[in-house]
C-alpha cells in the first residue's frame, strides 16, 4: 500500500444527487449511474487532494467517533478508481488477494459498513432497449428482445 | 450500414426542401411539420404530402393525441424523422436527434444516435416502428417531464411502477394486476411531472401472441379499469422484476439510492438531462417502497404484488 499520495475525487462531468445514507452519481462522459453507500461516499468526499490515505482514515474516524482502518479507505478508493470517480487513479491500493485480506481484516474490526460502489450503464441506444427497434444486429446485443443477434427485415431484434 | 449524406444547413431549414441521400438514393423532403409534445419539438418530413399525412397520423396515435402542430413559422426542433419511398416502393425512415443546433446540446458527450432504418416492405411494419420511435424520441427530448420505460398501475390511490426493458414481461404483469383490481395507467411509460407525480399514458395494453413477438392490443376495460384522467399520483411501490421461467417472486427491499440507480437505464432523458432526471426520481421515489425479484408466472406475481400493495399502501 502506498501512503504518500493525496487522492483527489473527480468532480468534472458528474451529476451528484444526495439521498439519505447514499450518494448517486451520474457520469456524463461514460453514461453510467453509480450508487455510493454512506462509507464510500464519505471516503469520496474526503478525497480533496490535501490528505493522505492515513489522514483520510483519521479524519473519517474522528467524524464517526469510531476506528476507521486505512484498509477501508483503500477499499473505497479501489472501487472509486475502477468506476473512474477519482481525478487520477491512486496507485498502490488493494489488489487481488490483498483486497480479500483487507475485507477480512476490516470485517473483524469494523464498526462501520464496508464501502460499496454499485454501477449501471445507461443503454447506448435508448430506442433499441425500449422498443427492440434496430438498424443492424449490433443494436440487439445486450437487450431483452426476442433476438440479441438478429435484426429482421421489419427493423426488430427478432428472428 | 447505409450511406448517409446530409445537406441541411440553416439556409435549408424552413420553406426550402432539404435533401438526404439514403442508401445511395437521393431524396428531397419538400413537406414537413413540427409538433410539440411534453415540451419536445419533433419535425416530421416527407417527400410527398400523403406520406407526411401518414407521419402526422402516426404521431397523433403514438402520443394519444397529446401533441400540437406548430405551423410553418416555427423552425427550431429537437429531433426529426424523415420518411420516403424508394424506387421499389419500400419505406425508408431516417431519424436524427441533433439536426437543429439551436435546440441545445445534450449534457452527455454521446450524441450519436442518428439512424437510417432499412427499407420496409410493409406499411404496417413501417407505421408500427415509427409509432414506437416517436414516443421514444419525445421521451428523450422532453424538457419538464421524465419518461420511465415502465408499466404503471394504481392501488389505494398510489402508483406502482414496474420499470423494465422491452420483452421483460411488463405488459403481461400490468394486465394481470389490472385483472386483479388495480387501475391501469400505462404498460409502457411512467410519465413523471416536475413534482415527481405520475400521469397516465394509457394506450391499450400491448401483448404478444404465444410465438413471443406477434403483437396484439387489449383494451384495459377488457380485464379491468383505467385510472382515467384523475389527478396525478404519488408513487407508493416500485418493483423491478423480469420473467424467468419457473422462478418464484420473492421480493427483497432496495435502498432509495439503489432503486434510483436501477431505474436510470429506463429513463429516456437520462443522457440529455441527467440532472433534472435524478432530481425528479429522488422526489418520486423518496416515499416509495422499492422491491426487486425475478418472477415466474405473471398471475402469481400479480397476486403477491396486490397483497403487498393492499397491506402497505394505505
Amino acid at each position: 500500500m502506498n501512503n504518500t499520495q493525496f487522492p483527489l475525487a473527480r468532480k468534472r462531468g458528474l451529476v451528484i444527487q444526495d439521498v439519505p445514507n447514499e450518494v448517486l452519481v451520474y457520469d456524463l462522459e461514460a453514461d453510467k449511474a453509480h450508487c455510493l453507500n454512506h462509507t464510500a461516499a464519505a471516503v469520496w468526499r474526503a478525497c480533496d487532494g490535501t490528505r493522505t490515505v492515513s489522514e483520510i482514515a483519521d479524519y473519517l474516524g474522528r467524524q464517526a467517533g469510531k476506528n476507521v482502518p486505512e484498509e477501508l479507505v483503500w477499499l473505497a478508493i479501489d472501487q472509486l478508481n475502477e468506476n473512474r470517480l477519482m481525478e487520477s487513479e491512486a496507485a498502490g491500493g488493494l489488489t487481488g488477494t490483498s483486497r480479500r485480506e483487507a475485507i477480512k481484516k476490516i470485517g473483524m474490526a469494523a464498526m462501520i459498513a464496508l464501502p460499496i460502489v454499485a454501477s449501471m450503464a445507461a443503454p447506448k441506444k435508448v430506442w433499441a432497449n425500449t422498443s427492440c427497434a434496430c438498424v443492424d444486429a449490433s443494436d440487439c446485443v445486450g437487450t431483452s428482445c426476442p433476438s440479441t443477434n438478429n435484426c429482421n427485415t421489419g427493423g426488430l431484434c427478432a428472428p | 450500414m447505409l450511406d448517409l449524406q446530409q445537406s441541411k444547413d440553416d439556409s435549408e431549414l424552413g420553406d426550402d426542401p432539404f435533401r438526404l441521400e439514403l442508401a445511395g438514393s437521393p431524396f428531397q423532403f419538400e413537406f414537413w411539420e413540427i409538433f410539440e409534445s411534453y415540451g419536445a419539438r419533433i419535425r416530421l418530413a416527407a417527400e410527398s404530402k400523403n406520406l407526411l399525412e401518414n407521419l402526422k397520423n402516426t404521431a397523433k396515435s403514438a402520443l394519444l393525441g397529446r401533441l400540437n402542430f406548430l405551423g410553418q413559422s416555427v423552425q427550431s426542433f429537437d429531433a426529426e424523422f424523415a420518411a420516403a419511398r424508394n424506387r421499389d416502393g419500400k419505406y425508408v425512415l431516417y431519424f436524427d436527434p441533433s439536426a437543429d443546433e439551436t435546440a441545445g446540446e445534450p449534457e452527455s458527450t454521446d450524441k450519436g444516435q442518428e439512424a437510417v432504418f432499412p427499407a420496409f416492405e410493409s406499411e404496417a411494419d413501417f407505421n408500427r416502428l415509427l409509432n414506437t420511435l416517436i414516443r421514444v424520441r419525445v421521451g428523450e427530448f422532453t424538457r419538464d417531464w421524465v419518461f420511465i420505460h415502465s408499466g404503471v398501475v394504481s392501488i389505494n390511490g398510489k402508483a406502482i411502477l414496474l420499470p423494465g426493458d422491452s420483452y421483460s414481461g411488463k405488459s403481461t404483469l400490468t394486465a394481470e394486476l389490472v385483472s386483479k383490481g388495480a387501475e391501469y395507467l400505462s404498460d409502457e411509460y411512467a410519465v413523471l411531472d416536475k413534482e415527481g407525480k405520475v400521469h397516465p399514458f394509457d394506450r391499450d395494453i400491448s401483448l404478444r401472441e404465444k410465438d413471443g413477438f406477434t403483437p396484439y392490443h387489449l383494451a384495459p376495460e377488457a380485464v379491468g379499469k383505467r385510472y382515467g384522467s384523475g389527478s396525478p399520483l404519488e408513487v407508493g411501490l416500485v418493483i423491478f422484476t423480469k420473467f424467468t421461467e419457473g422462478k418464484l417472486f420473492r421480493p427483497r427491499k432496495l435502498s432509495l439510492g439503489m432503486g434510483i440507480m436501477k431505474t436510470m437505464p429506463f429513463v429516456l432523458s437520462v443522457r440529455r438531462n441527467a440532472k433534472f432526471s435524478l432530481k425528479v426520481l429522488n422526489t418520486t421515489f423518496k416515499n416509495a417502497i422499492i422491491l426487486a425479484s425475478v418472477r415466474g408466472e405473471a398471475s402469481l406475481a400479480a397476486e403477491k404484488i396486490t397483497e403487498i400493495a393492499e397491506r402497505r399502501l394505505l
